[in-house]
């Protein structure tokens, strides 16, 4: 086990420099950096003063020798200094990432309690109006589009609409706390009520099919039926024969979804207001940023590859008849 | 007496017909047929292609997709903009009212809705097609080569899959978006590329799912048969092989057709696909963006939102009832 996992991680490390070089080339080939695009307006700017600009920023560089210079210092846990805000990029992620992994971590939670019960009602009778309903629904989640939904419940419940809620930011701009207040958190909880359920509705599909296609699996088990056949109560049978088995996939799959928290959904923080990474860097990808795009993209393969790293461990914790 | 004799022949009839040999595509598409959200979901499909092909041919109006509508000030009167010698006094009508003439009004732009809807669909229609097509070609092919050979070939290639896997979609598709904008590739040509591209970063997950099932299939009985009988390695993929992949790879191009609509319409939504004065149902949502639309006019932003739904929903439905129908033991 020891020796898979760390075969694992060497053979990610490798893939992490695949994926920066690719990246790296990328975000160089942008046409206009960003001393063009932030000194485009100005006059007085003369073409000396931006070449020394670009030197000061390591713009001047080519794309080898930059890209060099850029994983050395990386290697070394520097990740540069993003030109919009000015600070160490691994400053900002720290800053900012808490928001976004509350958010995303609050709507995970809801959407594995209303994924998991839902999915066993359905299994537990295939075919009945019951089931035909709650796979429409998850199917509803999967298909719509967030930024259509996002304005959907922005229009309904928002100013132009019910008027019960806050359409964006994470706090009543109006207000001031001077302190951490239970009325300072309810203004939090009421303004991400529209962002978590635009979560929750939107990604909760996967989940409850997931569920739904395991209890299934493990209803026609063989010791399903055993169970059945000594007479045991079909509450007992569901909750403790079935249920329990059908835990081990879902629990693999949550654990995998743990990292990609962080990550958070660029679209939906941007259509809320929320301070969180996907919404800088959205403004990054707009403006040029290159430390934090290489930065934040890196931090996100970074994630994805200890998503499933994760999950492949969680398989083998929760089912011991996995070996590695 | 004679009754029963005819009902004793019509129940023989009966047990006739019910002993038809079905061949397993009969069989899968009895299956299916049983499935009602998948038959529906081929009906929207179905009305949807004739809406958006046809639709802008048949339909009485037969506005142009970029064709602009301008109202005369004082009357009130509506001119086309064919009508040259009367534009120098006409003003643009836009966030028109829903009509006779306009069945869904017309947009910021001074454009006609119910045409640019149909016009938009074309695009994301092809766009799901080109690009399952271009991530079905390299993903099944990458995929079955690391599948049967194995080995480094298979390393290498598991790898750049993961390589592709992990690198974010949306940044990466800004970025490209900006350097086409420098390349100056116009708007119009702009959709190819940006189909292209989105197939060559999706077929991972394809060249994933293909590898996994050629692996477990290499080690059936019948292929094991295959290598004793000594037939061609040519002949054991084409033969075998392909033909038991094949349910699996038509299942993942009809979800992967939904998913790729649902992207592209977000691309086309940030500014990133398809551009004005090109329609898109993505960049026609992003009228909402305007305030006094959200508010006022949701004739302009609600219906291709809900064509982006209904397509997407209508893929995911019909996908679901073929895998069902292809294997009922097959996982979801």
């Amino acid at each position: 086990m020891r020796q898979y996992i760390f075969r694992r991680v060497m053979i990610s490390f490798i893939v992490l420099i695949g994926v920066s070089i690719l990246l790296y080339a990328l975000v160089r080939l942008m046409p206009s950096d960003f001393i063009d695009m932030t000194t485009a307006g100005n006059v007085k700017m003369s073409d000396e003063v931006r070449e020394s600009l670009k030197e000061a920023y390591g713009l001047d560089k080519g794309i080898v020798e930059g890209y060099i210079s850029w994983i050395w210092s990386a290697l070394h846990g520097d990740l540069g200094i993003s030109f919009i805000y000015r600070k160490p990029v691994t400053e900002i992620i720290a800053k900012y990432a808490p928001i976004t992994f509350a958010v995303a971590f609050i709507a995970l939670v809801f959407e594995v309690l209303v994924a998991v019960p839902l999915g066993i009602a359905a299994a537990k009778r295939q075919y009945s109006k019951m089931d035909y309903i709650i796979v429409s629904f998850a199917f509803m989640g999967i298909s719509l589009p967030i930024f259509f939904f996002a304005q959907i419940l922005k229009r309904v419940f928002g100013f132009y609409g019910l008027d019960i809620l806050p359409v964006s930011g994470m706090l009543t701009a109006r207000a001031t706390y001077v302190s951490f207040t239970f009325t300072k958190l309810l203004d939090y909880a009421r303004h991400l009520v529209l962002p978590i359920s635009c979560f929750v509705i939107t990604s909760v599909g996967g989940l409850l099919r997931y569920t739904r296609t395991n209890m299934l699996e493990a209803l026609n088990a063989d010791y399903v039926r055993t169970a059945r056949a000594k007479g045991l109560p079909e509450k007992k049978v569901i909750n403790k024969h079935a249920f329990r088995n059908t835990l081990i996939p879902v629990v693999t799959m949550v654990g995998g979804m743990l990292p990609s928290l962080f990550s958070g959904a660029a679209i939906t923080e941007s259509l809320f207001g929320l301070d969180g990474l996907g919404k800088i860097a959205l403004e990054a990808s707009y403006r040029a940023d290159i430390p934090y795009l290489m930065g934040f993209n890196m931090f996100l393969a970074i994630l994805t590859l200890a998503g499933t790293l994760i999950a492949d461990i969680l398989y083998a914790v929760v089912d011991p008849r996995v070996k590695y | 007496m004679d009754d029963l004799l005819k009902r004793n022949a019509q129940g023989e009839e009966e047990l006739e017909m019910n002993q038809v040999i079905l061949s397993p595509t009969q069989l899968v598409m009895k299956r299916f047929a049983r499935n009602k959200l998948a038959i529906m979901g081929l009906c929207v499909l179905l009305f949807m292609t004739l809406f958006c092909f046809l639709g802008p041919v048949i339909s009485p109006l037969r506005y142009g997709e970029t064709e602009l509508f301008y109202i005369d000030p004082d009357t009130g009167e509506e001119i086309r903009m064919s009508e040259k010698d009367r534009l120098s006094t006409a003003i643009l009508y836009t966030k028109g009212e829903m009509s006779v003439r306009h069945p869904l009004g017309t947009d910021k732009g001074g454009m006609d809705m119910l045409t640019r809807l149909m016009y938009g669909g074309r695009v994301s229609l092809l766009v799901g097609l080109c690009v399952v097509f271009v991530e079905l070609l390299i993903g099944v092919t990458l995929g079955g080569i690391a599948g049967y050979y194995g080995g480094k070939i298979d390393m290498l290639i598991m790898r750049l899959v993961e390589i592709f896997y992990s690198v974010p979609f949306i940044p990466l598709m800004l970025i490209l978006s900006s350097i086409m904008i420098s390349l100056k590739i116009s708007p119009q040509y702009k959709i190819y590329y940006i189909m292209f591209v989105m197939g060559v970063l999706y077929w991972a997950s394809v060249a994933r799912m293909i590898r996994g099932n050629i692996l477990s299939l290499r080690e059936m009985e019948y292929m094991q048969a295959a290598e004793a009988m000594g037939i061609r390695t040519s002949r054991k993929i084409f033969r075998h092989l392909i033909p038991n992949v094949m349910p699996i790879i038509i299942v993942m191009a009809t979800m992967d057709l939904g998913a790729i609509i649902l992207t592209e319409s977000t691309m086309s939504f940030l500014g990133v696909g398809v551009a004005a004065p090109y329609a898109s149902w993505g960049n026609m949502v992003q009228a909402v963006t305007d305030k006094t639309v959200m508010e006022n006019y949701l004739n302009i932003w609600v219906p291709p939102g809900l064509c982006i739904l209904l397509t997407v929903l209508a893929f995911n439905f019909v996908g679901d009832g073929l895998r069902d129908a292809f294997d009922p033991k097959m996982k979801r």
